[in-house]
């Protein structure tokens, strides 16, 4: 597993090293112009799986084919995606959210099962949200905390699941859907874990599972997948999180580009292909978010 | 047998093949319709066998949805999900999505096979966790089976469907079921047949019969009622409503059941479906018969060939025949001419076989070694002096008159012979005949064999060569005569090869050339004429033997040649050019050395007797021509006349004693009247008569002391001892007596008369008894000079000797030797003369 999590990053770093340097993000027109669509990805559960598939990489390839240019996927990772799209960092301070410095430009639009928050808000502009999720506490199998019954109240779920946490260590990943700081956990006496090694989202659960941690925060396409895949082995206590939408990201002055992605988006609802992609690569995800799907 | 048979078979060929083929056509047949029956059988044991196969396939396919709703149970995702569970986790917050992923699992499978298929899983307490198809009714006993078995699967007959149920283990207690529900026909789907296909299959429930797949056709009434007549598992052939619903005639049907599930299964097929591949009973016996109208047809056209073959045969034959006959009577005439000229021939060459044989002298015989069969010809008998009933046919009488000590050589050729050393047998021996007497024979003969060697007959001839062998004796014997007097002749003879060179040389040239054989041997021609002129004596030459046959010597002149060397010879040459086919040329040498003496002493004594006669011829002519002139005869006519008389008398005299000479050497004796003679008396008596010269005393004769009688002419003697007397006498002129004595030698006795005259010397000793010589050089003794001559002559002629013996001025003696005769010569012809006094 380390092995495999050291090669994508020197590929990813190979992709970045690659790829042409000072390219400005570009429109529709642009792109069309410039024949390509790069598609700024990250290896995360199945939206991006690394191998080269996953729901977004489907998504965005399909949509490079329906604006008729060719589709080149950029790896990029959670801490430099909005870098490699808009060429600046991300500098947040005191609930503040700058750009900063100048970096190539990599991408034309980040599809990686991106969670739109606000602070990426300000500096992002989203397409209609493609896939729902949520941030759960996860536990091993084995752990002491027991899985909330769960109730039609939301909020008194997500309480009743964070005060479980208690003294336990939890695993969070910053900067990026499993941020505690996103969710109020941060500066609050939690005993928080910060996972740096990567910012690959999948590699939570083993490392929850290796002991690194008492508790975890994982997104619902990660459960989704971990739950069968550590079946027996972690559990989920509740949820941390309200539900939460997950979408591409355009830079600010690409709107015509994000138009034409939501567009296609329609298209690919209307004709029940995007229902087959969600049931390829997040089977069962209708009962986390029925109504999610349910409207689209 | 087979060689009869072989016979028969060959004029048949065709029906022969035919008859193989048909044999082998009938055992195929036979094996068709064994195999007919067999394939009918495997037809219906296959169609059984396949009906079976459907009944295990339907089993299986419904086993294996059985087995796939096993499966379903035992998905990862129901693991997990009861795992889950155990982990507390709500259906809000993470159950709920593995409940999700169980469904997802169930729809992906039934995507994949594309059925309609339903699938749910239901809690243990029975509460439904997941179901594909929510809206549809769940058959009955599913629920009531839940947690009552733990796998099964029956049928609904009302909905046509399966369903299976299957319990989940989850920790070796039950995590709820899995019921897969499908209807009959899809699980059967794979193998039942469309309509498209031209036989069908049906699945009955075998409790209620009821119609489960296709659905009951209309109009086929009965059709149920006619499978249930049908007895599981046989196989039915019908024409009824079975195969009305094929559209067929005829229909095969089969009925099975498939257990465990109540099912029956009924295969219908077109009769043709099921037997179309067996060729028909009929057909099969149809092509039993062909193969025996083939071998009909073959014997037919065998039989139609051979008498197309027999036809065309007997038209060729009758066409041979015909020029056959027309050949043959040309041959006939041609054959009769010739016989007539062949017996004629024959006939000629038996008379002169015959002939050839009698005249040959020929006995046949004729041998077959390996049966002991065997003749011999009448002649071959008759040479053996036997009649022909007297031989009997065995070779043995042959061999029995062999010679024995020619057996042995016979028969070591006649074996050779036939052990094929010898191309013919011949053999020269000797053959006893009847009387017992032997004669040679010539066998001849030669054996004939066969191809393993062994002699068949070995004929031949017999052939009486005595004669030749006499003759060849005698011609053996006349060349060992003329051999021995061709080695023993007195002339010399060079015989050239046709070569020219020297072949033979006698020992007689030899000796006459002193030369050694290797000297001549060899030589050519012309070498040879060198070699002779080498001998030649000075003055001499060979001419050469090319001069001799290219110029021979004129007339009666003979080639002399005078060899040179110790004892010179004169020799003459003659050249004879051979006919021989060996011989070129001869070369006689014929030594003449005293035959020229003799002639050079006939010149010599015809120049003496004519110079003797001329001297007293010449006194005599001239005294007589002195008469005739008469002045000088008378003064002494007396005197001339005494002197005529005188020369006259000795001419007389000289004359006489040549003739007496002349006729003692030409006859040689042959007028002597030998007798029986008293030596002694003899000798008396011609002393006593012998004229004494005036003056002298008469011979003084001394006794032998014993008788001694010889065999002489008594005149001959007397007249050796008056001429011995007369020339004591004449050479002793000064006196002397003469000594007349009779002596005795070993066998001979002789008689001496001794002289005490002039004597003569060794010279004048050596030539006493030439003729016309005298010891007297001076001529003043009076004689012929033949005295002597005379006396040698006729002693030799009495087979005596003669010697004298003489010293100068001492006196002469000479002896005559007789040799004695034996006293008891028959007394006719012994002369009694008494002894007389002796004077000692």
């Amino acid at each position: 597993m380390k092995v495999h999590t050291l090669a994508r990053q020197m590929l990813m770093a190979l992709w970045v090293v690659a790829m042409p340097v000072g390219t400005a993000s570009a429109d529709l027109d642009e792109i069309k112009q410039r024949g390509e669509l790069r598609h700024l990805g990250i290896p995360y559960a199945n939206f991006v799986t690394g191998a080269g598939d996953g729901l977004d990489v489907e998504l965005v390839r399909g949509f490079a084919e329906h604006i008729g240019v060719r589709y080149e996927l950029v790896y990029s990772d959670f801490y430099n995606v909005i870098r490699d799209l808009l060429g600046q960092d991300v500098e947040r301070r005191d609930g503040e959210v700058k750009l900063v410095g100048q970096y190539p430009v990599r991408g034309d639009m980040i599809a990686t099962g991106f969670t739109v928050l606000p602070w990426r808000q300000a500096v992002l502009l989203y397409s209609t949200p493609t896939f729902p999720s949520q941030v759960l506490l996860v536990a091993p199998a084995q752990s002491a905390t027991q899985p909330i019954p769960g109730s039609s109240d939301l909020n008194r779920d997500i309480h009743q699941t964070k005060g479980l946490i208690g003294d336990q260590s939890l695993l969070v990943m910053e900067r990026t859907c499993l941020d505690p700081a996103n969710y109020g956990l941060k500066d609050q006496g939690i005993n928080l874990r910060s996972y740096t090694r990567s910012t690959n989202i999948n590699e939570m659960a083993p490392t929850l599972l290796s002991g690194e941690a008492d508790l975890t925060l994982l997104d619902v396409p990660d459960v989704i997948l971990d739950l069968q895949k550590w079946a027996g082995k972690i559990k989920v206590i509740g949820p941390i999180s309200s539900h939460q939408d997950l979408a591409a990201a355009f830079p600010k002055d690409s709107p015509r580009l994000r138009e034409a992605y939501n567009e296609y988006l329609e298209m690919l609802k209307a004709s029940g292909e995007y229902r087959r992609l969600v049931d390829k690569y997040y089977p069962g995800i209708d009962s986390w978010f029925p109504e999610f799907f349910v409207s689209k | 047998m087979l060689s009869g048979l072989r016979r028969r078979i060959e004029g048949y060929p065709a029906t022969v093949v035919a008859g193989a083929f048909a044999l082998y056509a009938l055992i195929i047949t036979l094996h068709s319709l064994y195999a007919w029956r067999q394939m009918v059988e495997d037809a219906e044991r296959y169609l059984v066998e396949d009906v079976d196969r459907s009944v295990i396939e339907l089993a299986n396919l419904v086993a294996r949805f059985e087995a796939d709703n096993g499966m379903h149970a035992d998905i990862y995702e129901i693991q997990a999900f009861l795992q889950n569970r155990d982990l507390g986790m709500s259906m809000r917050y993470g159950l709920g999505a593995s409940l999700q992923a169980i469904e997802r699992r169930f729809e992906s499978h039934l995507e994949e096979h594309a059925s309609d298929q339903r699938i749910l899983y239901y809690a243990s307490d029975g509460g439904m966790l997941v179901d594909t198809a929510p809206d549809s009714p769940v058959p009955e006993g599913v629920v009531d089976r839940i947690g009552k078995v733990s796998a099964g699967v029956w049928l609904d007959v009302s909905r046509k469907q399966v369903v299976a149920i299957r319990s989940v283990r989850y920790k070796n207690a039950s995590g709820g079921v899995v019921v897969s529900i499908d209807s009959l026909e899809h699980i059967l789907k794979p193998m039942m047949l469309a309509d498209a296909k031209p036989w069908r299959e049906l699945v009955l429930d075998a409790t209620t019969r009821h119609w489960l797949i296709p659905d009951e056709p209309s109009g086929m009434q009965g059709m149920l009622r006619a499978i249930e007549s049908l007895e599981q598992g046989a196989v039915a052939v019908t024409d009824g409503v079975l195969a009305s619903w094929l559209d067929r005639e005829q229909a095969v049907v089969v009925r099975r059941g498939v257990s465990d599930l109540g099912l029956q299964l009924v295969k219908v097929m077109p009769a043709e479906l099921v037997y179309g591949h067996i060729p028909a009973l009929d057909v099969l016996l149809a092509a039993a018969a062909l193969p025996l109208v083939m071998v009909w047809g073959a014997h037919r056209l065998d039989r139609i060939r051979l008498s197309a073959e027999r036809l065309k045969t007997e038209v060729a034959l009758s066409n041979q025949r015909r020029q056959l006959v027309e050949q043959r009577n040309e041959e006939l005439s041609q054959e009769i001419e010739r016989r007539e000229q062949v017996e004629q021939a024959l006939t000629t060459s038996e008379e002169r076989w015959s002939l050839a044989i009698s005249g040959a002298n020929d006995g046949i015989w004729d041998w077959r070694p390996l049966t002991g069969e065997t003749f011999f010809s009448e002649r071959w008998k008759k040479l053996l002096g036997y009649q022909d009933d007297e031989i009997a046919a065995d070779f043995e009488e042959r061999d029995r008159r062999i010679h024995p000590d020619d057996w042995v050589m016979v028969m070591r050729r006649m074996q050779k012979h036939l052990d094929g050393a010898t191309r013919f047998y011949q053999c020269e021996y000797r053959m006893r005949q009847k009387d017992g007497d032997y004669i040679w024979v010539l066998e001849r003969g030669q054996a004939l064999h066969d191809e393993q060697g062994n002699t068949l007959r070995v004929t031949g001839s017999m052939t009486d060569i005595s004669e030749r062998r006499r003759a060849e004796a005698l011609l053996e014997e006349r060349n060992v005569q003329l051999n021995t007097i061709f080695e023993i002749s007195p002339d010399g003879m060079v015989s050239f090869g046709h070569g020219h060179r020297v072949e033979y040389v006698n020992p007689a040239f030899l000796r006459m050339t002193h030369l050694e054989l290797s000297d001549v041997r060899g030589l050519g021609e012309s070498e040879f004429d060198a070699l002779m002129n080498e001998l030649c004596a000075d003055g001499q030459r060979f001419r050469g033997i090319a001069a001799m046959h290219d110029h021979p010597l004129p007339g009666k002149q003979r080639e002399t040649l005078g060899l040179k060397g110790a004892g010179e010879r004169i020799l003459a040459v003659q050249l004879v050019v051979s006919k021989s086919e060996t011989i070129s040329r001869i070369l006689f040498f014929r030594d003449i050395t005293v035959e020229s003496e003799v002639d050079r002493m006939k010149s010599e004594f015809v120049s003496t007797a004519a110079h003797e006669l001329r001297t007293p011829l010449a006194s005599i002519y001239g005294y007589a021509e002195l008469l005739v002139a008469e002045s000088q005869v008378e003064s002494r006519p007396r005197l001339f006349a005494e002197t005529i008389f005188r020369e006259a008398a000795l001419v007389a005299s000289i004359i006489d004693e040549l003739l007496d000479l002349a006729r003692i050497e030409s006859r040689r004796g042959a007028d002597f009247v030998f007798k029986r003679q008293a030596l002694g008396q003899l000798v008396a008596t011609a002393v006593a008569a012998y004229p004494v010269p005036e003056g002298r005393a008469a011979p003084i004769l001394k006794s032998a002391g014993q008788p001694c009688w010889v065999r002489a002419d008594a005149s001959k003697l007397r007249q050796c001892l008056n001429n011995i007397l007369s020339n004591a006498y004449k050479y002793s002129p000064a006196g002397g007596a003469i000594e007349v004595e009779l002596t005795f030698g070993q066998g001979d006795c002789g008689v001496s008369v001794r002289d005490r005259g002039i004597g003569m010397s060794s010279e004048q000793l050596d030539r006493v008894f030439e003729r016309f010589y005298r010891a007297d050089s001076a001529g003043t003794i009076p004689g012929t000079g033949l005295g002597m001559s005379i006396v040698k002559e006729i002693i030799d002629l009495h087979g005596g000797r003669v010697t004298v013996e003489s010293r100068m001025g001492e006196g002469t003696a000479v002896l005559l030797r007789l040799p004695m005769i034996d006293a008891d010569v028959s007394t006719q012809d012994l002369v009694a003369v008494p002894l007389l006094s002796v004077h000692h």
